[in-house]
């Protein structure tokens, strides 16, 4: 079945906010039919570019066309009205609606009355169609990421889209996911639909698209240019501007399987003495028969690396908001250097040497509307910003922060700058900046790479190799089974809600994919 | 306590509640879209103003309490032009506002304290066959015909906020305003639509009062409904039900301490316990306040309450 191809033309569209471009003349052809990739650093305007063309944000300069007739979008309504919708890559969902509510809302088909039983079985039979798995009557709060996203999906699929804008749609999937997701991308696309690929994962980039363009820097460095022969390294090189010398290394992914190069001749510390005595533990513990973790016992020492992996939603939250003092389990006991801390609420782990970087920067790392200073001394103000009369010191937060924003290479502002500003990237990296200051015990990261570009996720992966080289201990809680792999020397297997297996260095790859799909039992 | 002591309580407590129903259901309304308003004890009186003004001048009570909605909603609209459009802080805007409304009502009501309760307005009316029901019959159809309104309006509204469209969108732009922006929802239109509407609710509660359960006008009538009414939001959980049983209790508890005020015990009239007793209701309004807070784990109240758009 052949559809008539729509052609949609970014043409020369310049986005400035202020005196900062964000998008410099960018010209882009998009088609229907086609999976056509974006990629570049963070920062290089790819999410702007994005908003163009969903409506949400009305270029500077420059036109965008629809088979050559211009149009343009005073909403994003007007944008969804020409077929265009966008999955944005923190979601937009109405956290208290549920998700059939959430999927719905806002649809032009929608009637003035609405018969959910009608919609609902509507909603099924797309989520049939695609093979995916959602509680629909569940509010979206109490859904994981991955849930999130095909929430997100399918509130693009029920309307009549002919270009489909995703925005890094598999930072939040494991790697079976992502796979089942890339190949329903590319059913989407030989179906007519025009899909539109924001990535950092360049081999994932290069499976799933027929063409890509490279941002950077606000500039299309590539434009519209076929994926056939194009390989990892030169498109890498193209993305960066540079080809950075460490991306050399001849780390030897196993036939068949890319390793990202952001992953490539790391220098992880030796293991610590498995006698010596853990930081933390836990000893059976429990947070629920539903969705809850169920006697989990894990141990981490000192120099040490542990990574916890498994797909997303089985309990990676509940262990790490346990690990880290947010939430009090409901049975067994938290350890800290041997102290039981059990239901002692952040602020004692916190004051125990305990950090933790969650997975979502926006809503739980951060607060747009404070500044980066602010941002920085969010967690130790009391210790260590404070001055007479319990006022702020704003002169020593200011200084540490313009030390940090240097040594971790933060762009995109200075310490007066609001942290709703800050790409993703550059948001990680101070929220990292603020985690290792001082001196840690523990440091807990969930997925600490997700949506990062690979000069600034290989920076991350580095900073937390040297916190463990100077002793301090890591859990590495990620859904990227790669990243798990590369960093760490003991591999926990979490699957719903228990731990299914430990193992150490070297990794036996079939065995831990086996954990992850819950096919072994046995610790 | 006998029977009919209960039954001519729970007759009024119905009647005292209506003013607290609306209010509150307006009130519900504009923070379900996001915006709070705490302007609702000015509105209330500048509408009940109106609505004895227009009544009189009419001769139409109907005339008098379509006036009061209009009042109700044009002070509204004011607070939706200074928050939603120019953005001004919510909570200064409906301060502000509560300030003009009180002037409003003192400064158009002076003329109109003198007509004490010569004023046209709503007598009871018995529903047939229904009023006969003994006890219930007399407490809950034997009332103004505001109050069958009411009766209609709550599950209305339940039904309309989980059943319909616009229900939908409702709920969404409260919570998240970005997200239903992004779905292509305009969230400065419905702001406006909710907050006008729930102005218009509540200057029918504003109305409800001066032509119906205290005929006639006098300063400051409203008595601080306007900020109970705020309160049983909260306490009804932004849910039609919840605020109708809400405003039930405390229009009761209201009647309640006037009828003990009232009775021929030398105790209940010693001044000081008078004073005591009219303090019950608001009391009461804490105290249940807090044990809403302490055993209600997600209050619910709309995640985008107070933000702009």
């Amino acid at each position: 079945m052949t559809h008539p191809v729509t052609t949609l033309n970014v043409h020369g569209v310049s986005v400035h906010f202020g005196e900062v471009v964000a998008c410099d003349d960018v010209n882009l052809t998009l088609n229907t039919g086609e999976v056509h990739a974006v990629v570049g650093e963070n920062g290089a305007g790819k999410s702007t570019l994005m908003h163009v063309l969903a409506g949400a944000l009305r270029p500077t300069l420059g036109t965008l066309q629809v088979d050559g007739v211009p149009v343009s979008f005073r909403s994003a309504q007007d944008a969804q009205d020409l077929g265009i919708s966008m999955v944005y890559q923190n979601f937009r969902l109405v956290e208290r609606l549920t998700a059939l509510e959430n999927i719905v809302l806002g649809w032009k088909k929608l009637p003035r009355r609405l018969n959910w039983r009608h919609l609902e079985t509507l909603v099924k039979e797309q989520c049939e169609a695609l093979q995916l798995d959602l509680p629909l009557h569940r509010p979206v709060f109490e859904l994981s990421a991955g849930e999130k996203q095909k929430t997100t999906l399918l509130r693009a699929l029920i309307r009549e889209t002919r270009f489909l804008i995703l925005d890094e749609p598999t930072a939040v999937l494991t790697p079976h996911e992502a796979q089942r997701f890339l190949a329903l991308v590319n059913r989407l696309a030989t179906q007519g639909m025009g899909v539109i690929f924001v990535s950092h994962k360049l081999p994932e980039v290069l499976s799933v698209a027929n063409r890509v363009s490279v941002l950077r820097h606000g500039r299309t460095l590539l434009s519209n240019h076929s994926t056939q022969g194009l390989s990892p390294a030169s498109l890498a090189a193209c993305m960066v501007g540079e080809v950075p010398t460490e991306l050399h290394s001849t780390g030897d992914p196993s036939p068949g399987r890319m390793l990202s190069p952001s992953l490539q001749g790391l220098d992880l510390p030796e293991a610590p003495d498995p006698k010596s005595p853990p930081i933390a533990e836990l000893e059976g513990v429990f947070t629920g028969a539903e969705g809850g973790l169920r006697d989990v016992h894990f141990a981490v020492r000192a120099g040490e690396i542990v990574a916890l992996a498994g797909v997303s939603g089985n309990g990676q939250k509940d262990f790490v908001e346990v690990l880290s003092g947010l939430k009090r389990p409901q049975g067994g006991r938290v350890r800290l250097e041997g102290d039981d801390v059990t239901g002692k609420g952040p602020r004692v782990f916190q004051k125990r040497g305990v950090r933790y970087l969650s997975e979502d920067r926006y809503d739980e790392g951060a607060h747009p509307e404070l500044t980066l200073a602010e941002t920085s001394f969010l967690k130790d103000y009391r210790q260590r910003a404070r001055s007479p009369f319990h006022l702020l010191n704003r002169k020593l937060m200011a200084f540490e922060t313009k030390e940090r924003l240097r040594a971790f290479d933060v762009r995109g502002g200075n310490e007066n700058s609001l942290c709703g500003s800050l790409s993703g990237g550059n948001l990680q990296k101070l929220l990292l900046s603020r985690e290792l200051a001082g001196t840690p015990k523990l440091i807990i990261v969930h997925e600490p790479a997700q949506g990062l570009d690979l000069h600034a996720a290989r920076f991350v992966y580095e900073q937390i190799l040297s916190a463990a080289a100077s002793g301090c201990g890591i859990v590495l809680v990620s859904s990227d089974l790669e990243e798990t792999l590369a960093l760490a020397h003991t591999l926990y297997v979490l699957y719903r809600g228990k731990i299914m297996s430990v193992s150490q260095r070297p990794f036996q790859r079939p065995a831990v994919g086996r954990a992850m799909a819950g096919l072994e039992e046995g610790v | 306590m006998n029977a009919s002591f209960m039954e001519n309580l729970l007759s009024a407590g119905v009647e005292r509640s209506l003013p607290l129903f609306y209010a509150a259901t307006g009130e519900t309304l504009s923070e379900l879209s996001g915006v709070l308003n705490l302007g609702q004890e000015g509105i209330m009186l500048a509408s009940a103003m109106t609505a004895v003004a227009v009544s009189h001048t009419t001769g139409s009570a109907m005339a008098g309490l379509m006036a009061g909605m209009a009042m109700g909603g044009a002070m509204a609209l004011l607070h939706a032009l200074l928050t939603v459009t120019l953005r001004a802080d919510q909570v200064v805007a409906g301060l502000s506002l509560v300030f003009v409304g009180t002037g409003i009502a003192s400064v158009g009501g002076a003329g109109l304290v003198a007509l004490r309760q010569g004023v046209p307005h709503f007598e009871p009316w018995a529903i047939p066959l229904l009023s006969d029901i003994p006890f219930l019959g007399n407490v809950l159809f034997n009332q103004v015909p505001l109050v069958y309104a009411a009766y209609l309006m709550i599950p209305t509204i339940h039904w309309w906020l989980g059943h319909t469209r616009a229900g939908l969108n409702l709920r969404a732009v409260g919570e998240n305003p970005a997200a239903a922006s992004a779905m292509g929802l305009s969230v400065t239109r419905l702001r406006y639509l909710y907050v006008v509407v729930g102005g218009v609710l509540t200057g029918l509660g504003g109305a409800s009062l001066s032509l119906a359960i205290t005929p006639g006008w006098s300063d400051g009538l409203s008595n601080g409904q306007g900020w109970i009414a705020i309160g049983l939001v909260i306490v009804g959980g932004w849910r039609p039900w919840g605020v109708a049983l809400a405003a039930f209790f405390f229009g009761t508890l209201q009647r309640l301490t006037l009828d003990l005020q009232g009775s021929q015990s030398e105790f209940l009239d010693s001044p000081l316990v008078g004073l005591f007793l009219r303090m019950a209701p608001y009391l009461g309004a804490i105290v249940v306040l807090v044990l809403v807070t302490r055993f209600k784990k997600r209050l619910g109240a709309p995640e985008g309450l107070g933000k702009p758009a």
